[in-house]
């Protein structure tokens, strides 16, 4: 077998029971890898009605069969399992090196099945894989757990883990690897932390089989110039992702305040050119990418001086953490990046639940009883980062966050749902759909709730063009026609390239893909099948989901995006009302074959 | 070039297709030599062919540099577009060299160049004229298609629309289209094309009225020629 190592690892963490199963060639047909395989695990093992903390929702970890090849920027993997923020379909992503050393190590997945009797964490080595005692590293923050777990087993160790939001069931508790890449969304930390898993170590020496290495260094050096061109590639490589925050504000596409101003006159404080000029003291990448979006940073004055991030603040947390609280100053943003990461938890919905906690106060929903001494004004650093540690810690206000913005908002209530700002329960990304409509109908569809990642639709709305997708038309980015049509296409793209793994920053057109698949696996394969298999595996996620108790009335935006207007900004007198959301729908549902109530006939997994 | 003009045994021999593995080097040839003389640029144009009757065909990459291609780069591809061997990416202009292919049987080879002069005349709303013997009768009609955005069902439609019973096309901002029964023929006119646009463009610089081959002369030659 190329491309794949051809076995995935179970581990039971009650019964210290670890064994490994074969890939099959039907599976690898039909869900191709990564996300497919961890969709086709999920769906056919988890039962849908268990709560996202019971034993028996069981935590894939996946890789891809270009992981870790000479592809360039395949050094992902995806990790999931029910999630603990939409109690439906839950899946993240992360970086770096875990993934290729997982597979170095023998292996293409890792399924963690049940719960352990106390804290543990899992050492593979070469195929050689133990369940070790965490007792010492519980309560560890991630950083700290991840210098730990490499001084005792050794520095060729990668290692993915929890801090204590995972611990304490944070439910938007992140997976940390590579000292700051990130697996975020859908609270899967949290799910990690139920199962009393601190960490998982990977040390692997193993050559991955690829069937025609030579031939993939000869297209690749010659495709090179093309994708390094991409737009969004240059920039990213320029800046990093933080390089968009500008445009994206012309745009009114950047949150500021709880989604509630469309123009913020401090918004250059926090973007990606003063950012880069002012904090960034160099790039970093991950494995085998041309692009190295990661920026080191160092705090060289005030409060935090001496603070340094190996992986500092990108786009979304630039945002979350930046303008979404009206914080224009680049070391708290940094400071509080930080916090998040040690704690273990997604700067996204940390940014939203703190922006929904500030909103409360202002209108007097909360008051200084629940919030004790912190003082929760827009912008204030004390707040911000009073409030993180409340969560991270479970105290207090933070006790009620940690349950994320829809639950806090129920547990809140007196209106309070009004700016809550999630889909299906998971917190909105930096993108403001109202800029966007097609990523309205993109966060009110994905499978794992508010997701600016599966489609990026946005892109194509402000003109970028995939004729190999069929998308050629020039979209107007407040229309609402044809947007089902062009998201359900980049959705089984996306689905591809989340199985494969490669990152989605590559500017490669989806042609080459199949070549390089071919020479990869040496298994000779279409863009259509790729599409099909895309097409299959979204459609999966959906009938999980849909198991879960998922309805067309699930399929929603917040209310603010749906009745309140932006004042000013690039997205000014703008609004996704329910009308224009049903006639995206019904597009959408039709152009995937779904009934009206938005469920897959059967034959759509098959 | 007098390809056109070869009659009997040796147009025969000139004509005759040999293995697929040939095909694809003939193609090579073709783009590097369009290359050196700048009809195909580093990431534009594209060339295609097939053995005659068959029902698909070879076709250059897209995304790469086009002044080196092997055989070893080449797509086969059939008549919907669907690539059925080869490991890059097809050209992106894929969709209309397979609507050739479907329209015109008697058609086994397509050039697709960004010739700077007959593209610009056409952009400046300039048809190209009977100035040469070449113009009457290797280029006979050149219609100019309405512009459509490359790589598009769109334009592969549009080309189907004007392909009918012509030999060269100008694409409206983009680029010609030359085909024929084989390579060579197809090369040829892309090469006359953009050789009789550039007299045309000389003439017109010094002259507005330029004159054209009288239209009984012109009869004359294509009885002559046969065409």
């Amino acid at each position: 077998m190329y491309g794949y190592m051809g076995r995935i690892l179970r581990v039971n963490l009650r019964s210290d029971k670890i064994w490994t199963e074969n890939l099959s060639e039907e599976s690898i047909k039909k869900f191709i890898g990564g996300v497919g395989l961890a969709a086709k695990i999920i769906y056919d093992e988890v039962k849908p009605e268990i709560s996202p903390f019971d034993p028996e929702n069981k935590l894939v970890f996946m890789t891809g069969p270009l992981t870790g090849t000479l592809v360039p920027c395949t050094g992902r993997y995806v990790v999931c399992a029910k999630s603990p923020s939409t109690n439906a379909w839950g899946e993240s992503h992360s970086s770096g090196f875990w993934a290729r050393d997982l597979k170095r190590a023998g292996y293409d997945g890792i399924i963690i099945e049940d719960k352990s009797e106390k804290p543990s964490y899992i050492a593979v080595s070469d195929g050689e894989v133990t369940i070790e005692d965490a007792g010492d590293l519980w309560g560890m923050d991630c950083l700290k757990t991840e210098e730990t777990l490499k001084k005792r087993l050794g520095e060729d160790f990668k290692v993915a883990c929890i801090g204590p939001a995972g611990e304490k069931l944070v439910r938007f508790a992140s997976i940390l690897n590579d000292g700051g890449r990130v697996a975020g969304r859908c609270g899967l930390g949290a799910v990690m932390g139920s199962k009393l898993l601190k960490a998982i170590a990977v040390r692997g020496t193993k050559e991955i089989p690829v069937k025609d290495p030579e031939r993939i260094r000869n297209i690749l050096r010659r495709i090179y110039p093309q994708i390094m061109s991409f737009p969004t590639t240059q920039i990213f490589a320029s800046y990093g992702t933080s390089g968009e925050l500008l445009m994206l504000h012309h745009y009114g596409d950047v949150p500021i305040k709880n989604f509630r101003m469309g123009k913020w006159e401090n918004i250059d404080n926090i973007s990606g050119e003063t950012y880069n000029k002012i904090m960034v003291k160099g790039k970093r990448a991950c494995w085998n990418c041309p692009i190295s979006c990661w920026r080191y940073v160092r705090i060289e004055e005030g409060q935090f001086a001496g603070l340094e991030l190996k992986r500092g603040p990108e786009y979304e947390t630039l945002a979350s953490l930046g303008s979404l609280l009206l914080n224009d100053r680049l070391d708290i943003i940094v400071k509080a990046n930080y916090l998040c990461n040690c704690y273990g938890m997604d700067t996204i919905s940390t940014g939203v639940c703190i922006a929904f906690a500030i909103e409360c106060y202002e209108k007097g929903i909360i008051t200084n009883q629940e919030v004790g001494s912190l003082v929760l004004k827009w912008g204030d650093p004390e707040a911000i980062i009073g409030l993180i540690e409340a969560i991270g810690e479970r105290k207090g206000l933070g006790n009620i966050l940690a349950e994320g913005v829809k639950r806090a908002s129920e547990i809140i209530g007196k209106g309070s749902d009004r700016f809550a700002m999630h889909v299906k329960g998971l917190e909105m990304p930096m993108h403001d759909p109202r800029a966007f409509k097609g990523m309205g109908l993109q966060y009110a569809v994905s499978n794992r709730g508010a997701c600016h990642l599966q489609g990026l639709i946005h892109r194509i709305e402000q003109g970028e063009r995939m004729p190999d997708l069929k998308i050629y038309e020039r979209l107007n980015r407040f229309d609402i026609k044809d947007k089902g049509r062009i998201l359900a296409a980049l959705q089984n793209w996306h689905e591809v390239l989340e199985s494969l793994i490669i990152c989605k920053f590559l500017g490669i057109a989806p042609g080459h893909i199949p070549g390089l698949y071919t020479l990869t696996t040496g298994i000779p394969v279409s863009l259509d099948h790729l599409l099909q298999a895309g097409e299959r595996i979204y459609n999966l996620k959906r009938m999980f989901n849909i198991r879960c108790g998922v309805t067309r009335e699930d399929d929603i935006l917040p209310y603010r995006i749906m009745h309140e207007k932006l004042e000013e900004g690039g997205a000014a007198g703008q609004i996704i009302n329910q009308e224009d959301l049903n006639i995206m729908l019904n597009e959408y549902y039709a152009v995937r074959g779904w009934s009206k109530e938005g469920i897959p006939p059967l034959e759509k997994i098959e | 070039m007098t390809l056109i003009a070869l009659k009997g045994d040796l147009m025969d021999e000139f004509l005759s297709f040999g293995s697929e593995e040939e095909l694809k080097e003939e193609i090579c040839e073709t783009m590097k030599r369009l290359f050196n003389r700048g009809l195909i640029s580093a990431l534009g144009g594209n060339v295609s062919a097939r053995v005659p009757e068959a029902k698909e065909f070879w076709i250059t990459p897209s995304g790469v540099f086009k002044g080196e291609l092997g055989p070893e780069d080449l797509l086969k591809v059939d008549l919907d577009g669907k690539v059925l061997e080869g490991f890059l990416r097809p050209s992106v202009e894929t969709p209309f060299h397979a609507m050739i292919y479907r329209k015109r049987t008697d058609v086994n080879a397509v050039v697709h160049c960004h010739n700077p002069f007959a593209t610009g005349l056409a952009i400046a709303g300039i048809p190209i004229l009977p100035i040469t013997v070449e113009a009457a009768v290797v280029l006979r009609k050149v219609q100019i298609v309405p512009w459509a955005f490359p790589g598009t069902d769109t334009l592969a439609n549009l080309v189907g629309e004007y392909i009918e019973g012509v030999r060269a096309l100008v694409l409206m901002n983009h680029g010609v289209i030359g085909v024929g029964s084989n390579l060579l023929e197809a090369e040829t006119i892309v090469e006359t094309l953009e050789e009789v646009a550039t007299t045309q463009f000389v003439a017109s610089v010094f002259k507005r009225d330029i004159p054209l081959i009288p239209e009984e002369d012109i009869e004359l030659i294509k009885k002559l020629y046969k065409v």
